[in-house]
């Protein structure tokens, strides 16, 4: 999609965007993980691409989803099968750019950072990237994300990346 | 070569000492006997280098390198430190070079590495410079030996490394071949992982069938994996290296419901997009898994349509970093181009399947480096090391005895 | 190849002063007390000049791989080395004669008039094109 310039937002659609961020971080930092894809379009597409993939037109990711059902997919392994020490995951956000759209889909963009605590251990930066995503408003009036890229600046992970971003 | 003061247990291969896994002095004679001595290590894909000039820098051991394409035939491998006062020269993970200089006093290098300029070697006006028998052939980049197999590329430190098919041995050559079969190659891209473990623990793992279905929950959940499956476990007649295949599991009889009811599985779980696992049929043979790991760099895999080598680089004792490259085949249609990246989903550092075992190498290692003095590890599944009487079947350990076999003679240990 | 820009006869002499000026850069005893090798800039380009077995050329100062100043560099029968990286160029024609270089280095037709040494003010005129 060529978002254009043209049709700048306006504070409301920026508030109501901005809320959308708050609330998806909220519920990945609280753990809540089964809420997490209905943040999301059914067709919808998720990323997590390491920088050196991304630029390269490379497409492997570290993780992704190119539909919402992958996404419950993730959930399902995360909370049953995957095994890994415990830990929490806390995401900061900011830089939040809304970049231009149609009134109905917005391009949007934002810094992320996550910060990693093991037990016993201090907490630590996992990684951290810039998101490249795109906001669609669905028929009932509500923000979904059908692109969210996060595009990671760490190449080199420390062991794992459990939790989405 | 030194002899390292250490004792192995009674016990023989059925027992590794976790000295083996913590030991600073173990690690050094390691580096100097396995990883700079007689094998090869994995170095690239020749499909990562297009063109003459062409280069990617990457660690063999401990010690980095240039690969490069030094003539449209010819693919060198050169230590990446100048020979004047040691700078590292290229900065970058890849690139194209015309030549290659050092920043520090530029001195220059042809692509194969041979010294072509010194700045002022006649001096200035007469004055300084060089001694005039100062003769550049003697200062070239450390070149290594490289052998380009099937598209992957190999170099060692060592002139004495045989060919790389006696190296694998023809035991093994049809594991190789099946996934890196001579078609162009294309990269899918790369993931990379420190895991603080010793590097040992990748090699172990992949010829662990033992641990496949049992620590690998998503495996048996989603019908992806079974321990009664048909399956393969092989060696080189060394020990060193390894392969692994599995059979699909619903070609293997028994219902699903049979044996993962032995399980620690929820059998009821279904995966709400298939995609994430469907494979197509691409590669010679039915298996869904088949793995060669060649001593002691690198795992060339296939599992569902995922191909990718995993090569290890040690970072002291206590860690390595895993560095994962997806390829897939030139002529991949978009289809299949989509289908690897969705199955990139059980690997590297968010791997549905793999985080399972790099997280538990960390678990493994926090406990060695709290072990007492004569601690080891116990490996007594199954029968037979390196002769191996235990084809067929998953309830073995005798490949990791196998490769400790070999251990001990190339440490003498 | 281009042609070697030689000394020219005096029969050509005559004829080549009124067709074109010609610009004096050093004198011959300059020349050959500096070894036969000379650097000087004339109206802001840099020369290179040579002498060979009483042969003189001339080439811009500059290689052309890096930013070497061949008049710093070491002369050995028609080949001038560069100081930086022991790339080659023969003066006679310019073309590089040894890696790095690979580009050819641009020549300036020279002649000698008694004890001066001049350079074509046409090639100077047209390397100053090039530069600018």
């Amino acid at each position: 999609m060529n978002a254009s310039r043209e049709n700048p937002p306006t504070a409301s659609h920026r508030e109501a965007i901005r809320a959308l961020y708050d609330a998806y971080f909220e519920t990945l930092d609280d753990g809540r993980l089964e809420e997490w894809p209905e943040f999301f379009a059914d067709e919808c597409r998720y990323r997590i691409i390491t920088r050196e993939n991304y630029e390269a037109a490379q497409g492997l990711c570290i993780m992704q989803a190119d539909s919402k059902g992958m996404l419950t997919d993730r959930v399902r392994a995360i909370l049953k099968t995957q095994v890994y020490a415990p830990r929490y995951y806390r995401r900061f956000y900011s830089g939040l750019r809304v970049l231009g759209g149609t009134g109905k889909e917005w391009e949007v963009r934002q810094n992320v950072l996550i910060v990693q605590t093991l037990i016993d251990k201090p907490s630590e930066i996992l990684g951290c990237g810039v998101g490249r995503d795109r906001v669609v408003s669905n028929a009932s009036g509500e923000l979904k994300f059908v692109d969210r890229t996060l595009v990671f600046d760490t190449e080199m992970i420390r062991n794992s990346l459990i939790y989405p971003a | 070569m030194n002899r390292i003061a250490k004792t192995w247990p009674a016990a023989g291969v059925s027992e590794i000492p976790y000295w083996v896994y913590t030991d600073p002095e173990v690690y050094a004679a390691e580096l100097e006997r396995i990883w700079y001595g007689d094998h090869w290590i994995y170095a690239g894909l020749e499909a990562e280098l297009p063109q003459v000039g062409s280069y990617r820098t990457t660690t063999l051991g401990e010690r980095q390198v240039i690969v490069v394409r030094s003539a449209p035939d010819q693919i060198s491998v050169l230590e990446n430190r100048c020979r004047h006062r040691g700078v590292r020269i290229c900065q970058l993970r890849s690139g194209k070079l015309d030549g290659i200089t050092c920043p520090y006093h530029q001195w220059s290098y042809a692509l194969d590495g041979a010294l072509q300029g010194v700045p002022f070697r006649r001096g200035i006006k007469g004055k300084g410079g060089m001694a005039r028998d100062f003769s550049p052939s003697d200062y070239g980049l450390l070149r290594l030996k490289v052998e380009v197999v099937n598209g992957v590329i190999w170099a060692s430190f060592s002139d004495k490394t045989p060919p790389f098919r006696d190296y694998l041995g023809e035991k093994l050559w049809s594991s190789y071949e099946r996934i890196v079969d001579g078609r162009r190659l294309r990269i899918v891209g790369y993931s990379r992982q420190s895991i603080p473990a010793n590097w040992k623990l990748v090699i172990e793992n992949i010829r662990d069938p033992y641990h496949g279905a049992l620590l690998h929950v998503f495996l048996p959940t989603f019908g992806l994996f079974r321990p009664d499956q048909a399956s393969e476990l092989r060696m080189d007649e060394t020990g060193r290296h390894g392969s692994l295949m599995s059979l699909p599991a619903r070609d293997s009889g028994g219902g699903h419901e049979d044996v993962t009811r032995d399980l620690a599985v929820d059998a009821s779980l279904q995966l709400a997009d298939k995609r994430l696992i469907e494979a197509v049929k691409e590669l010679k043979g039915v298996e869904t898994l088949g793995s060669c790991s060649v001593f002691p760099s690198v795992i060339v895999l296939q599992q569902i349509n995922a191909l990718q080598v995993r090569h290890i680089v040690p970072k002291g004792p206590g860690g390595c970093e895993l560095i994962w490259t997806h390829f897939g085949f030139e002529k991949d249609d978009e289809e299949m181009r989509r289908r690897r990246i969705r199955h990139g989903n059980l690997f590297g550092p968010a791997g549905l399947v793999s985080v399972d075992d790099s997280e538990v190498f960390a678990m493994a290692q926090r406990g060695y480096e709290t072990a007492e003095d004569g601690g080891a590890t116990v490996v007594r599944m199954g029968t037979g090391g390196r002769e191996n009487r235990d084809e067929g079947h998953m309830a073995t350990e005798s490949a990791i005895r196998g490769l400790y076999q070999y251990y001990r003679e190339v440490m003498g240990l | 190849m281009r042609e070697p820009h030689a000394m020219l006869s005096t029969a050509d002499t005559e004829r080549e002063m009124t067709e074109s000026e010609w610009i004096r850069v050093a004198s011959v005893t300059e020349l050959r007390e500096a070894g036969g090798l000379l650097g000087r800039s004339i109206r802001g380009i840099p020369l290179a000049i040579y002498e060979v077995s009483g042969v003189c050329f001339a080439t811009l100062d500059r290689c052309t791989h890096g930013e070497g100043r061949l008049s710093d560099g070491y002369l050995e029968g028609f080949l001038i080395e560069c100081p930086i990286h022991q790339g080659l160029f023969d003066v006679r024609t310019g073309e590089a004669a040894r890696p790095p270089c690979v580009e050819p280095v641009r020549t300036f037709s020279v002649r000698r008039e008694g004890e001066d040494l001049l350079v074509s003010l046409d090639s100077l005129e047209q390397a100053e094109a090039s530069v600018t």
